[in-house]
């Protein structure tokens, strides 16, 4: 036990005085900041998709047209746009083109009067359309304001056919007559708005997760799928190159004519790997604690998590150290598996991953597994929680470790 | 000249010594490309679609016409369950999310009154989320038009009152009917426009084409940075102090590496761009003379950024790592990994010093803002800019010991 201390300790030492590994040791959690100066999780305005600068020129004859404008300057509205009113189209437009704003909405001089008289449109003569033009380079953010014009327009659309349906009826029924369909589609019309400000009988009662946690902060999903992206790197490039690197630089042999096992030798390097693996996670883990304030959760439960996850990486490297025969082909494979696994489990997508076949090809990696744990913990999980995360990974540690040993068995440790 | 092509030749030939490198040049970008910019939305349409259970406890006129609706979505696969075999089904993750439908539900949207249905879905699943929103979308044609007819029969109530509820009935439906026909035959009130030069791609095109320009970028930029790591090797090897012995200047010596490195990055870049526009269909722009000033200009700047590393750094460990760490960093701040449109307004500000974002611009501009040669010169000549600085900087710090 003493040897396997001593042998893990000093890989621990080496990985820490080598510049070259010290740079991966950090690159999770420059990379994490990075993710947080992307996300506006550091910023005081949030990220792009808040105060979306639109323009908006309002040529309507009617009422609908300065409703609209105003629905869009609301103080519901503040934090989602940003409105700029302009009279004419043209200078929208270009202002547009200039980068000044994400999109102009051109509001039609006979707007109101197609869409209250003429709503469907069934005669060629009502399709009086909203302009909203966009700036292509920014297909998200004019998406999303298309929806809520969409919003708009299909409230007012709820109250136009209420109104034409309910006028429809009355005059076949020969309540009222032709001549007064205008005025008592108005007041119908008026009245619905008075009567509801959300025009809609059916709601929906969502049981979604961000519902229930306002103020769940991005970095705790960003900041493991980093941990888990350069775990990966440095329980192969740098653990299981050691291995090879000992081999070549011939301090393996040396170690070997000491009365110290294979499989000392072998588990003392499997330390120094899962131990080099827990302090750069936890390099994270205590570094965003302390700057952003990030709570990971329950601290047992991340620990242990923290270990598990480790030891699932760690299984992974000691195999391709197996397979492979020089420090270079580990580095070179490592870099890929590195790549790989992290667009498999979700790393580049903020801890999102696939579903379906490469969902489940994905519960390959130590990457789904550990980040779908530590999402739980950061949610309010409890330990009970991630039993089934940290059991995947120390089952995957445990097997890749015996493959390992079966093929360093074979073809020898210190093979040449 | 033959001393740079030399230079340049032994360079490419050691890099391509290890067929690994393939796997980072070719095997690993095309993979990248495929499944982030879309490869499986637009290769994968016979993906199983997204699974809801509905579970009516009403049984009614209404809520059948819903679950009715909703078996008919082409967006969702729809089977109806018990209450307790939906929580299990959803437990078990053999369906995305149920609907419940509680009694009551017809009688209180007869009697014109609000009525709520619950939806659990998986969490954090994009297939739960698609269920969630067919859902949401099915629910609300039904509400609009019931809120029509129920507007309609109350009208007709306040004028005069039905002899009976046979009629009261026959008038709802019958205006049900109507209203169901009326929103049916909507128009779309929105029209979105783009700029003429523009190409006009829809939110899916657009955001894919993006995402290919991203990882191009990223897969050309780390291995020119790498450019750090053939100074080093060749400083450390001792071979740089071979060559003072020989009649090579400094600038035939650092020209032959950069032409060693950028060779390989326009080849690779040439296959990326093929591959994504033969296989992902991605529309690179109208202007192939203004891509390819773009791309010049970048991978000019990315090499001579690697040089001003190879200078900073002692070992080429220290060199590998700092071009992976950096590379990515600068690769997602200048917008490859996630459209620069999401970023806040201080980000947006402050990435101006990284080479990553103005190659972006310039292509996000080729593709989707219809920018010819002329819009991206000012973008390739900050490129340029990059590159006589990094430079610079990087000839007058190098040292051949």
């Amino acid at each position: 036990m003493k040897k396997l201390l001593t042998i893990g300790l000093k890989d621990l030492r080496v990985a820490f005085r080598d510049r070259a590994a010290l740079i991966m040791l950090v690159a999770p959690f420059v990379l994490t900041l990075a993710m947080g100066f992307v996300t506006g999780s550091f910023s005081q305005g949030g990220s792009g998709l808040e105060r979306i600068p639109i323009a908006v020129v309002n040529q309507d004859m009617g009422d609908l047209g300065a409703a609209l404008t105003s629905w869009l300057q609301d103080e519901s509205m503040r934090d989602l746009l940003e409105v700029t009113l302009l009279d004419d189209p043209a200078q929208a437009r270009r202002e547009v083109e200039d980068g000044r704003h994400s999109g102009a909405l051109i509001v039609p001089e006979e707007f109101t009067e197609d869409v209250i008289l003429n709503p469907d449109a069934s005669d060629g003569n009502g399709g009086a359309s909203l302009e909203f033009f966009t700036n292509p380079g920014e297909p998200i953010r004019a998406n999303i304001v298309k929806s809520m014009i969409d919003r708009f327009i299909g409230q007012v659309e709820i109250g136009v056919v209420s109104s034409q349906i309910a006028v429809s009826g009355l005059v076949q029924s020969r309540l009222i007559q032709p001549q007064d369909v205008l005025t008592v589609g108005r007041e119908i019309g008026e009245r619905l708005v008075t009567q509801a400000g959300d025009l809609s009988l059916i709601t929906i009662s969502l049981g979604d997760i961000e519902a229930d946690e306002p103020d769940f902060n991005p970095l705790a999903i960003l900041a493991p799928s980093m941990a888990m992206l350069f775990l990966m790197y440095t329980v192969t490039s740098v653990g299981g190159r050691s291995i090879l690197a000992e081999r070549e630089e011939g301090t393996l042999s040396r170690m070997l004519t000491t009365p110290t096992g294979t499989a000392q030798v072998l588990g003392g390097k499997v330390l120094g790997i899962v131990l080099i693996g827990v302090v750069q996670v936890a390099i994270l883990i205590t570094a965003s604690s302390l700057l952003f304030q990030l709570d990971w959760g329950d601290p047992l439960a991340v620990i242990i998590l923290i270990v598990a996850a480790v030891i699932g990486a760690t299984g992974w490297g000691i195999v391709l150290a197996a397979f492979a025969s020089t420090p270079g082909q580990v580095s070179n494979i490592g870099t890929a598996m590195m790549l790989t696994f992290g667009l498999l489990g979700g790393s580049f997508f903020g801890g999102v991953g696939f579903e379906g076949l490469l969902g489940m090809l994905s519960k390959v990696t130590p990457n789904a597994w550990a980040q779908e744990g530590f999402l739980t913990l950061a949610q309010g999980g409890a330990m009970a929680d991630v039993y089934e995360p940290i059991a995947g990974l120390l089952l995957m540690g445990g097997v890749l470790f015996a493959v390992a040993v079966v093929i360093f068995r074979r073809r020898g440790l210190n093979r040449s | 000249m033959k001393k740079i092509i030399n230079i340049a030749w032994k360079d490419i030939k050691n890099r391509f010594t290890s067929i690994s490198e393939i796997l980072f040049y070719l095997v690993l970008p095309v993979f990248f490309i495929f499944m982030l910019g879309g490869g499986f939305e637009k290769f994968g349409s016979d993906q199983e679609l997204p699974r809801l259970a509905v579970v009516d406890e009403d049984q009614s006129t209404l809520s059948i016409e819903l679950v009715t609706t909703l078996m008919n979505s082409q967006v969702v696969e729809v089977e109806t369950l018990s209450l307790a075999g939906a929580v299990s089904a959803l437990v078990d993750e053999q369906i995305d999310a149920y609907l419940q439908i509680p009694t009551g539900f017809g009688g209180q949207l007869l009697a014109g009154e609000s009525t709520e249905l619950e939806l659990r879905a998986l969490e954090d699943m994009q297939d739960a989320r698609a269920a969630e929103q067919e859902a949401l979308t099915i629910v609300e044609t039904l509400s609009r038009s019931l809120l029509a007819a129920h507007v309609s029969t109350t009208e007709r109530e306040l004028l005069a009152p039905f002899s009976s509820e046979i009629e009261r009935e026959a008038y709802f439906d019958n205006s049900l009917s109507l209203a169901q026909d009326a929103f049916g035959n909507l128009p779309d009130r929105v029209e979105m426009t783009v700029p003429d030069q523009s190409e006009a791609l829809d939110y899916r095109e657009a955001t894919a084409a993006q995402a290919n320009a991203g990882q191009l970028v990223t897969w050309v930029f780390i291995p020119l940075l790498g450019t750090s790591v053939v100074l080093t090797d060749e400083r450390t090897m001792g071979t740089l102090r071979r060559l003072l012995t020989t009649p090579t200047s400094k600038s035939t010596f650092l020209l032959g590496t950069f032409v060693g490195q950028l060779v390989p990055a326009w080849v690779q870049m040439a296959l990326l761009i093929g591959f994504g526009g033969l296989v992902m269909g991605v529309y690179w722009g109208g202007s192939m003379v203004g891509l390819f000033v773009l791309l010049l200009a970048f991978s000019l700047a990315s090499v001579a950024f690697g040089t001003l590393m190879g200078t900073v750094v002692k070992t080429s460990g220290q060199a590998n790592n700092l071009s992976i760490m950096s590379g990515m960093a600068m690769a997602l701040l200048g917008g490859c990994w996630w459209p620069s449109e999401l970023f806040p307004d201080v980000l947006l500000t402050a990435n101006k010093v990284l080479p990553t974002t103005w190659v972006m611009d310039g292509l996000n501009g080729l593709m989707l803002q219809g920018f010819g040669l002329m819009e991206v010169l000012p973008l390739a000549g900050v490129l340029l800019v990059f590159a006589v600085v990094f430079f610079l900087i990087g000839v007058w710090r190098f040292r051949f010991e």
